[in-house]
């Protein structure tokens, strides 16, 4: 989802915060469910599927691996009073401290924001046995509405179709992260390179970035018959800005063998990899933008696992090996190569059920034509008032370094709450 | 060929009652208990565990664990206490899953899904086959009372004479002095449901099945049948009573345990 940091809003946004974090505390009841959407059509709480609000267990990732349906299950057309009129919604605001230090200068500087995904409204529900919607708007009220998400469905069985604006399925589709980003999964090169007013693609930022939606069509699936359940996607996507596909466009390819180990704990392997094209543009003397003339090839490559402990499950560790390759972008003295090398190794610690979790991780990456590398450490808690209010602190420390250009250490304490109904 | 017909309907009707049969162990053919094998290690496994122990990768993360079916022992049933559930009391738990646990609601499956699972469940607990199981014996509801104020007042009284306070609580919120000590018969821990709350009452949407959760118990539970210790109006008057506590439109003189005495 996208982020709306606002900037220098400190007790006004602190107050609105605590009064939304009370009326969370007190209004709701403890019969409130969790995910609203899925867990008031199948009757069921967020720990159906999730380990905790986003994590997706077990159950979740084959719920979401089916087409967000239980497996071999056949649901019926909904008469209109079934279908749903009244929206399913999510807020999540959060307060961010962020001290940031320049190295070089020893320049220091302290901000404190708040920040808002939002209210989520959220819609999802079934035109009979094979075909289904899903769909998430983003209410904002500085920067009004946008559509996060809104596809199609097609079901028939191990294989699946979709259309339209969505999060293509890795390995890792979502984690416990709050405030920051999964440096690697999240690299973007033109972000990079765009330093320069050189070699940027259209519109901008466009690239495929693994955590937000992107406009798609995509056959997916889970097949449990081999071993103890194998997961597919194969996509043909133009990047998260949806521009024309004459400038953009990615295949991607997805999967991940999961089997039950030990003791009824799995380990889940698995890669993805997406290779296109981007035609670069460049900002005129007008402001407009102009193809340059040249193109991008652009790859990337994942390799990763996740596995729980055999002995009480409470111990969930996953990491990815990454590289993202660019074959031609400037890199601030001439078009060329681009690779970037990153991974990031996780654990999640369930310390009370349905209650209580914590979480850590460590991300790296280094960009050798840059001579960049960025490291950041991030370990966070969480708890649950009931399944669908909860708080949560994270620390984040993180260090991008470019000599003799950046060493510039970020410290950030982020403290969140979640609501849905 | 009407002959054939009838013939036809005999059997397959014969058939039906054979294995619809609480008297005798029901055996499954190999295929239905094969698609309910594949049914169960794609979806139930996750929670139940592949054996069938209660042990899936959820069940940590559970405040309300996974049924162990190894032991035979299942919570909702029409059954005495200590008796296996009939096939019909499995169907009814998947079909309808059981609300403010993590087990969902399976209504989207059809009733041949449902049946291989419910038969393949059934071989993890050597009991479903032991003939000395059976015939498995239903409740009986006696005379139903109705739901009136009188009722509900005398369910009151019921409440606090079987010391149902100790793990309900005086107002039924489930929090009882028991209650924080509770544990099932795998040792985990285990909370008095809150009977004001319909949202954390399974299986009670009528007077009737609360009265069915007092005549058979909640086996593998420390909620125990009440068959024996209560009579039947006891046990409707009872069940009007927390009825009225879910629903909030109940009346009741509020008695306490040391008037009773």
């Amino acid at each position: 989802m996208m982020r709306c940091h606002l900037q220098n809003t400190s007790v006004p946004y602190i107050g609105s915060f605590l009064a939304v974090l009370i009326l969370s505390c007190t209004v709701i009841t403890p019969n409130a469910r969790a995910i609203p959407l899925f867990a008031r059509k199948y009757k069921t709480t967020c720990f159906t599927c999730h380990v905790s609000v986003p994590m997706l267990n077990e159950f979740g990732r084959r719920f979401q691996a089916n087409g967000y349906r239980i497996a071999n299950s056949e649901p019926k057309t909904p008469t209109w009073d079934q279908l749903p009129i009244v929206l399913a919604f999510a807020v999540t605001p959060e307060v961010i401290y962020t001290h940031s230090k320049d190295n070089i200068t020893n320049e220091v500087i302290d901000s404190r924001n708040f920040s808002t995904y939002g209210v989520d409204m959220l819609t999802a529900g079934d035109f009979g046995s094979r075909l289904s919607w899903f769909g998430d708007v983003t209410v904002d009220p500085k920067e009004g509405a946008g559509i996060e998400s809104l596809f199609l469905i097609y079901h028939a069985g191990a294989i699946n179709f979709t259309l339209g604006k969505q999060i293509l399925r890795t390995l890792f589709p979502i984690q416990f992260t709050l405030g920051t980003d999964y440096l690697a999964q999240s690299y973007d090169s033109f972000a990079d390179a765009s330093l320069t007013d050189k070699g940027v693609p259209i519109g901008g930022t466009n690239t495929l970035l693994l955590e937000e939606a992107s406009y798609a069509v995509s056959a997916f699936g889970w097949v449990p018959d081999i071993l103890n359940g194998f997961r597919y996607e194969l996509a043909f996507t133009s990047g998260n800005d949806g521009v024309d596909l004459n400038d953009a466009s990615a295949l991607f390819l997805s999967t991940d063998q999961t089997i039950y180990y030990a003791n009824n704990a799995p380990l889940k392997v698995g890669l993805w990899y997406y290779t296109g094209k981007h035609k670069l543009y460049d900002l005129d003397s007008t402001g407009a933008w102009i193809y340059d003339g040249h193109e991008n090839t652009p790859w990337r490559l994942g390799i990763g696992a996740d596995i729980y402990d055999p002995w009480v499950k409470r111990i969930n560790l996953n990491g990815q090996y990454m590289i993202a390759n660019d074959d031609n972008i400037y890199n601030g003295s001439s078009f060329g190569q681009q690779r970037m090398t990153g991974s990031f190794l996780g654990l999640t610690a369930i310390l009370l059920p349905e209650k209580m979790y914590s979480y850590g991780r460590w991300d790296h990456k280094e960009v050798n034509e840059l001579n960049l590398s960025d490291t950041q450490w991030t370990m966070g808690l969480k708890y649950h008032f009931v399944p669908n209010v909860f708080l949560s602190g994270e620390l984040a420390f993180d260090n991008p370094k470019i000599p003799h250009q950046l060493d510039n250490s970020t410290t950030t304490l982020s403290i969140g709450t979640m609501f849905a109904y | 060929m009407l002959a054939v017909a009838v013939i036809t309907v005999s059997l397959f009707s014969l058939g039906w009652i054979l294995l619809g049969s609480n008297d005798i162990p029901v055996k499954a053919d190999p295929a239905t208990l094969a698609k309910g094998k594949a049914l169960y290690d794609d979806i139930c496994a996750t929670c139940h565990g592949m054996n069938g122990n209660g042990d899936g990768v959820l069940a940590a993360n559970l405040q309300t664990k996974p049924r162990n079916f190894t032991t035979g022992a299942f919570k909702f049933r029409s059954t005495l206490s200590g008796q296996l559930p009939t096939d019909e009391d499995l169907s009814i738990t998947i079909k309808s899953g059981t609300h403010s646990t993590a087990m969902t609601t399976f209504e989207t499956f059809s009733p041949e899904q449902i049946w291989a699972l419910v038969q393949y469940i059934k071989t993890f607990s050597p009991r479903f086959s032991d003939s000395n199981e059976y015939p498995l014996k239903t409740i009986s509801y006696g005379n139903e009372i109705p739901f009136t104020r009188e009722s509900i007042a005398k369910g009151r009284k019921v409440y606090v004479e079987m010391q149902c306070n100790k793990c309900h609580g005086d107002a039924g919120e489930g929090n009882g002095p028991s209650a924080d000590s509770m544990v099932d018969n795998w040792d985990d821990p285990i909370q008095p449901s809150d009977l004001t709350n319909p949202s954390a009452l399974k299986f009670a949407t009528s007077p009737a099945e609360i009265f069915r959760t007092f005549a058979t118990g909640l086996d593998g539970t420390p909620m125990p049948s009440y068959r024996e210790a209560m009579s039947d109006s006891e046990m409707w008057n009872l069940g009007n009573y927390i009825y009225s506590l879910q629903t909030h439109q109940g009346y009741y003189e509020p008695i306490k345990a040391e008037e009773i005495k």
